[in-house]
């Protein structure tokens, strides 16, 4: 039983479309797990079909060990789930909303404590409807936690937030990990996914194209470093693969990414490209490759387009 | 129990709280009650003015004048003048009716002989020339038979079939209060239900350990207090205001609370229809304009043309109004209480079975 959520060949369609197309995955207790992927990858079905708000239409889904456990009263009483700024009642303050769902479960945490954790105390006499982004955001993190779960669901939990808020949150996060909490996580930072993630799984039409830690997929994908760039159009790409010590070459609207084993005699190469053909780029940074790199790698997408 | 308390409240803040459920529901209904209740009261003994313009010299004429002047019959009064003065008055609404005495007249009830009298009315105020005509007819008839000496033989008395004597606002009262019910329905019931099923707050609320008929009859069971406690302020206005009290208390209550059923699963049918917040109002309209003007809730069914009647029988706040008319004041039964309730009844079930039918979670 150290199995949190088990997904075995979920399938689900909306007509001809195939949401979800055969996807597998184990995320284990205590383990921070992340669902990466663009837009329309799949991800919300999945999250949809884990917590029984969608019957899929195969597959095999084991929350906390039961078999469509989300569909039980007394499996639910063990989830925290924080929806995307959904599902609040407008007029209720802060307050009353989290006591509210304090009283919809058998046992719960105190109120000004849940509020204190994600830096609501301040804004706890706030109409829900007067809150900003973030804190509605926060509110319904607040709402996950309310009856001390065992098991976190959280749709993409930080954005709209500023840093320090965001931050705040990861420190939340953590602190839930150390605790022995299991959480299934989807965000669209790839900073946020490599800082707290123990696992994640890149998803993308439907289909789980990878799944591991952070670290190994980066060095899995990419064994060299990445001379970033911003050019112009009239820029000749395709001399590029021919400079020295290039493995890769990733391009995304105006952004170059050369992966090199050699960043000297790239460097040296691309100068010398640039004074023959009298181009020029702007905003060079040289650094290690990152979960950015790989999913851009993955899925030819950036996940914020 | 702990968490239906806590869902009921949380119900109860989010309809309190917001402005305009507050006003369509709770407190406009009972001042439209109270505006149109003062607005469209009448004084209660209508008044007929009849000018008179005695062309004659002699004493017949004065008699006549001097008769109707002292004219037993209440609601009467009289002002004399020249024809010209009397003309005007009444081409400007001031008279009803204009009788003009001959300037032969003594000389011709001396003879024996007939005179004319002409009568002056204005034709464009239907309702008023109708009674100043024949009020007109029986003064002259009555004014022929003390001129000529006759006995009179018999005497009419009036007596009104009518025990108590009905206002305006005994009407517009109870009609108003099924017209708060009705909009308990609209905006109380099918507005706010879209609203939280497009917040996705169902969703998120099943996602707690309680049963999704648990949010459900939290839900409902708010609402059937709201019904009661618009019927409250009715009577508290009523009572406050006008001194309109419950004729009939346990018809009333039941009354209020079948009502509260019916609307209450109007609005969710109504809510079960729309796809999204702008249809369901779209829908809720097309249901609450008609409902509102065909029902004799605000104006009377009887004056409608022959064309709505159908209609008018066929909607269950016809029937609202009716008992509610009935329980509260006590106005003489235009439908049989038994029937209303039973019609009431039929759409009460007709409603609940269709809303379950319709009813999306999300």
């Amino acid at each position: 039983m150290n199995v949190a959520i088990e997904v075995t060949d979920l399938h689900k369609s909306y007509g001809t479309l195939a949401a979800v197309d055969g996807v597998s995955f184990t995320v284990g207790r205590g383990e921070v797990f992340g669902l990466l992927g663009p837009n329309g990858a799949g991800k919300t079905t999945t999250v949809e079909c884990l917590l029984n708000l969608r019957t899929p239409d195969r597959g095999d889904v084991r929350i906390l060990g039961v078999e469509r456990g989300a569909g039980r009263a007394d499996i639910r009483a063990r989830l925290g789930v924080a929806l995307q700024t959904t599902g609040l009642l407008p007029e209720l303050t802060v307050r009353e909303q989290v006591s509210l769902f304090a009283g919809l479960f058998p046992r719960a945490l105190k109120v000004e404590e849940v509020l204190e954790s994600v830096g609501l105390l301040e804004a706890a006499k706030k109409p829900t409807k007067t809150l900003s982004g973030g804190q509605k955001q926060r509110l319904a993190v607040a709402l996950a936690l309310i009856n001390d779960p065992d098991l976190f669901f959280l749709d993409e939990p930080t954005t709209g937030l500023d840093p320090q808020a965001r931050h705040r949150l990861w420190e939340v996060i953590l602190s839930l990990r150390a605790r022995g909490k299991s959480i299934f996580l989807t965000t669209h930072y790839m900073e946020e996914a490599e800082h707290l993630c123990d696992r994640v799984a890149v998803m993308d039409h439907g289909q789980m194209i990878e799944q591991d830690s952070p670290g190994a997929l980066v060095r899995k994908y990419f064994r060299e470093t990445a001379v970033e760039f911003v050019a112009g159009s009239e820029f000749p790409r395709d001399l590029l693969p021919s400079l020295a010590g290039v493995t890769q070459v990733l391009c995304e609207n105006g952004r170059v990414n050369l992966f090199t084993t050699d960043v000297p005699r790239t460097m040296t190469g691309l100068f010398e490209l640039v004074s023959t053909e009298s181009m020029t780029f702007q905003d060079m940074t040289v650094r290690q490759a990152t979960l950015e790199d790989v999913f851009l790698k993955l899925t030819g997408r950036r996940i914020r387009s | 129990m702990k968490a239906i308390l806590g869902l009921y409240l949380a119900q109860a803040r989010e309809f309190l709280r917001n402005r305009s459920t507050l006003l369509f529901v709770l407190l406009l209904p009972a001042a439209f009650g109270v505006f149109f209740g003062l607005a469209f009261s009448r004084s209660d003994d209508f008044q007929l003015r009849i000018g008179i313009v005695n062309e004659d010299s002699g004493p017949a004429g004065k008699e006549f004048v001097r008769g109707l002047q002292a004219h037993p019959s209440g609601g009467l009064v009289v002002s004399t003048g020249t024809r010209d003065e009397m003309v005007e008055s009444l081409t400007q609404g001031g008279l009803h009716a204009v009788i003009v005495l001959p300037e032969n007249l003594t000389a011709g009830v001396g003879r024996g002989e007939t005179s004319t009298v002409d009568v002056l009315y204005d034709p464009a105020s239907s309702i008023s020339a109708g009674i100043a005509l024949g009020t007109a007819r029986t003064l002259l008839e009555e004014a022929n038979l003390s001129l000529s000496r006759a006995p009179r033989l018999l005497e009419m008395r009036e007596a009104s079939v009518l025990v108590r004597h009905f206002r305006s606002v005994d009407f517009y009262l109870p009609g108003m209060l099924g017209v708060a019910l009705l909009w308990l329905g609209i905006f109380g019931t099918a507005q706010p239900v879209v609203m939280q099923r497009q917040a996705q707050i169902l969703r998120r609320l099943s996602l707690t350990s309680i049963r999704r008929t648990t949010i459900l009859t939290a839900e409902v069971s708010w609402r059937v207090s709201v019904g009661v406690m618009q019927a409250g302020i009715f009577l508290l206005v009523g009572y406050l205001g006008f001194g309109v009290g419950v004729q009939n208390g346990p018809a009333f209550a039941a009354t209020v609370l079948l009502g509260t059923i019916v609307f209450v699963g109007l609005g969710y049918v109504l809510a079960g229809l729309g796809r999204s917040f702008e249809s369901t109002m779209a829908i809720s309209q097309m249901v609450n304009f008609p409902m509102m003007m065909l029902s004799g809730s605000i104006f009377p069914a009887e004056s409608l043309p022959q064309f709505f009647q159908p209609i008018v029988r066929v909607l269950p706040l016809t029937y609202l109004s009716e008992l509610l008319r009935q329980t509260m004041v006590g106005l003489p039964a235009g439908i049989p209480a038994a029937t209303a309730f039973a019609v009431l009844g039929g759409w009460a079930i007709v409603l609940l079975v269709l809303a379950a039918k319709l009813w999306r979670w999300e």
